[in-house]
């Protein structure tokens, strides 16, 4: 998995695996609906949030999903890491204020 | 910090105060209010009419900017997938939705307003020990003046922090993890009161501060045994998982739903890659405005080619923007809404809390040490009653700390027993929404008041014995006027408390028509 400008460029039937974490409550962020693919695990845990999904196996195709990122606290802070089991890490820091943030995986 | 490092803060703290104690001598003053450290909920944003900023290009894409800029490996991400600046920026109707609602708060928390500006001329009027006017510049307590007496007030935790950390941000987050500071300290507020008119001048107030001894005028301590009114308290968890599992979940999938239709745009791919194309040129060029000025180009050709296709999808978004909005103010008034118990101990030194020339109820001039001081406790609860209403109880005792010659009662001067029940009716169309408030006090005076009166109703009491009032009153708004009728009834059972237009026996009526007509004059 790797970062291409806004897009992440994943390998056919790479898992993938989303993290988001807050440093203080209340958690408020949430996914929408995966288009293109099916979560494979959806886990939160208190302030951390993890999601996993298989990309298809079909080179070209895509993966959509929205993630919003709310504040309650000009203090508040998220660490987004976006991981593929086939290796490649992006972490992507959130301060306030709310972003609902697109994510766009092309299977290369 | 650790704990030895809050506790030499409090003493610090202790040791000002106590010596400016003993250096001066006693006066009372009103008891020091609670500080409320209840976080107030933002407003609605979908009902915030004001933007500072009449350029949507920076009011809606400023922040997401400032992402792009403070990580440029992230500047295509943040530029491209922010899905809600694009939605707002189309939406030229629309008002800024997402944004920094908790500024104003922030403002409160620090203690920056009307009533604690920090001016240090208020303080050498006041003539208060150093220390306060340093900790008022500093944001650590908050300076408020009635009459002749000026309190300062602070939260204990948020005092120390000030103090330590100067950065409001950095402040906040020390300490969240030690539960001493969390459970302890950050209960904990207080008040302390100066008598300003025992100060002898103005002019040498700086140098009379510490030692003129008629300054202190009495102090305060407030606990909030519970309180969840914080957002950020962990007891609101189940509240906000419930919102985000619905209202935001379905925010989610509407921004999904508009960021597909923009992708899915026969033109967009073309866009999309000029775009980045720009942003890296951008910032490869290392010019400071480089960005922001291709980015608004960016965003004009955007709105230039897309916004007709993309209206009906903007549309649907602005509307799940308000849903989601509203959603959210309804959890942050429920949290605001939540039960708070505490209880409150003031003391008041007498002899410094009142004016110079005041006499007692046998016309005696008080003179120091001529009036015990007082001590008071009271327990406060503050709960939503049903819908629509709120209920505040008090229940108190106060005692004279030293037993005054001729007591009968010994050193309890009163108890006190009150509550007071808000109710917002539902709104009258082309009226507005009537406010109806039940109150009651009972009052057993067991001591004639030395020194401080004792009032119910605005009324002064001097006989002993116990009091009763009942009020009920409706208020109803006259829709676009700014004039509100009060309907009030009061019952006592002592007549002068009962101050209605109309009285019957202990019974008062008062129908107040008068602002009607001096508002058609």
């Amino acid at each position: 998995m790797r970062q291409q400008g806004p897009d992440y460029m994943v390998d056919k039937s790479e898992i993938i695996t989303i993290k988001v974490e807050k440093n203080q409550d209340p958690y408020l962020a949430s996914f929408s609906r995966i288009d293109g693919a099916a979560w494979l695990s959806t886990e939160q845990n208190g302030l951390i949030e993890v999601r996993k999904f298989q990309a298809p196996n079909v080179s070209g195709a895509t993966v959509d999903f929205v993630i919003t990122f709310d504040f309650q606290d000009p203090a508040d802070h998220y660490d987004e890491t976006v991981s593929g089991n086939q290796g490649g890490q992006v972490v992507v820091p959130i301060d306030p204020p709310a972003l609902a943030l697109k994510h766009h995986f092309i299977v290369g | 910090m650790n704990r030895v490092g809050y506790l030499l803060c409090i003493l610090l703290l202790a040791f000002r105060v106590s010596a400016a104690t003993q250096e001066a001598s006693p006066t009372p003053s009103p008891s020091p209010q609670a500080v409320p450290t209840t976080v107030a909920p933002p407003s609605n944003p979908a009902n915030d009419t004001t933007t500072k900023e009449s350029d949507p290009f920076k009011v809606f894409f400023g922040p997401t900017l400032t992402r792009a800029k403070k990580t440029p490996a992230q500047a295509a991400n943040f530029l491209l997938n922010s899905v809600n600046p694009y939605v707002e920026y189309l939406a030229t109707e629309s008002k800024p939705f997402f944004f920094d609602l908790e500024a104003n708060r922030l403002d409160k928390e620090t203690g920056n307003g009307a009533q604690s500006n920090g001016s240090t001329s208020a303080v050498d009027k006041a003539s208060v020990p150093w220390l306060f006017g340093f900790a008022v510049e500093h944001g650590a307590l908050t300076q408020s003046v009635s009459g002749n007496v000026i309190t300062f007030r602070g939260n204990v935790a948020n005092a120390i922090k000030a103090f330590v950390a100067k950065d409001y941000l950095k402040s906040y987050q020390m300490g969240s993890d030690d539960p001493f500071m969390k459970y302890v300290f950050s209960k904990i507020s207080f008040g302390v009161s100066f008598n300003a008119s025992q100060s002898t001048s103005a002019s040498d107030s700086t140098s009379a501060n510490a030692s003129n001894p008629s300054q202190f005028a009495g102090f305060s301590v407030h606990y909030d045994i519970r309180n969840h009114r914080d957002p950020r308290d962990p007891h609101n968890r189940a509240r906000w998982a419930a919102f985000v599992q619905k209202h935001e979940k379905e925010f989610s999938d509407k921004m999904l739903d508009f960021a597909e239709e923009v992708q899915n745009l026969p033109e967009y791919k073309a866009w999309k890659k000029g775009t980045i194309d720009a942003i890296n040129a951008a910032m490869e060029s290392g010019q400071p405005d480089a960005l922001d000025n291709t980015m608004r180009d960016r965003l004009e050709e955007f709105k230039r080619r897309f916004q007709k296709e993309l209206q009906p999808a903007v549309d649907k978004a602005v509307a799940s923007m308000e849903t989601y909005s509203n959603a959210k103010s309804a959890v942050l008034n429920a949290i605001s809404a939540s039960t708070v118990v505490s209880l409150d101990y003031s003391f008041v030194k007498q002899s410094n809390a009142i004016p110079n020339g005041t006499t007692m109820a046998n016309n005696a001039p008080v003179t120091q040490g001529a009036i015990p001081d007082l001590s008071t406790v009271t327990l406060i609860v503050d709960a939503p009653f049903i819908k629509r209403a709120d209920l505040t109880a008090n229940g108190s005792f106060t005692l004279f700390n030293s037993i005054p010659g001729g007591s009968t009662h010994g050193s309890i001067r009163d108890y006190r027993l009150s509550g007071q029940a808000d109710m917002h009716l539902p709104e009258i169309q082309n009226i507005g929404s009537p406010a109806l408030t039940f109150s009651g006090v009972f009052l057993s005076l067991l001591e004639e008041p030395l020194g401080q009166t004792v009032k119910v109703n605005d009324v002064t009491i001097a006989r002993t014995g116990n009091i009763g009032l009942f009020q009920s009153k409706l208020t109803i708004p006259v829709k676009g006027s700014g004039i509100k009728i009060p309907i009030s009834f009061t019952y006592s059972n002592r007549t002068e408390l009962v101050k209605e237009k109309d009285v019957r026996g202990s019974i008062g009526f008062t129908l107040d028509l008068d602002s009607i007509f001096s508002k058609s004059q």
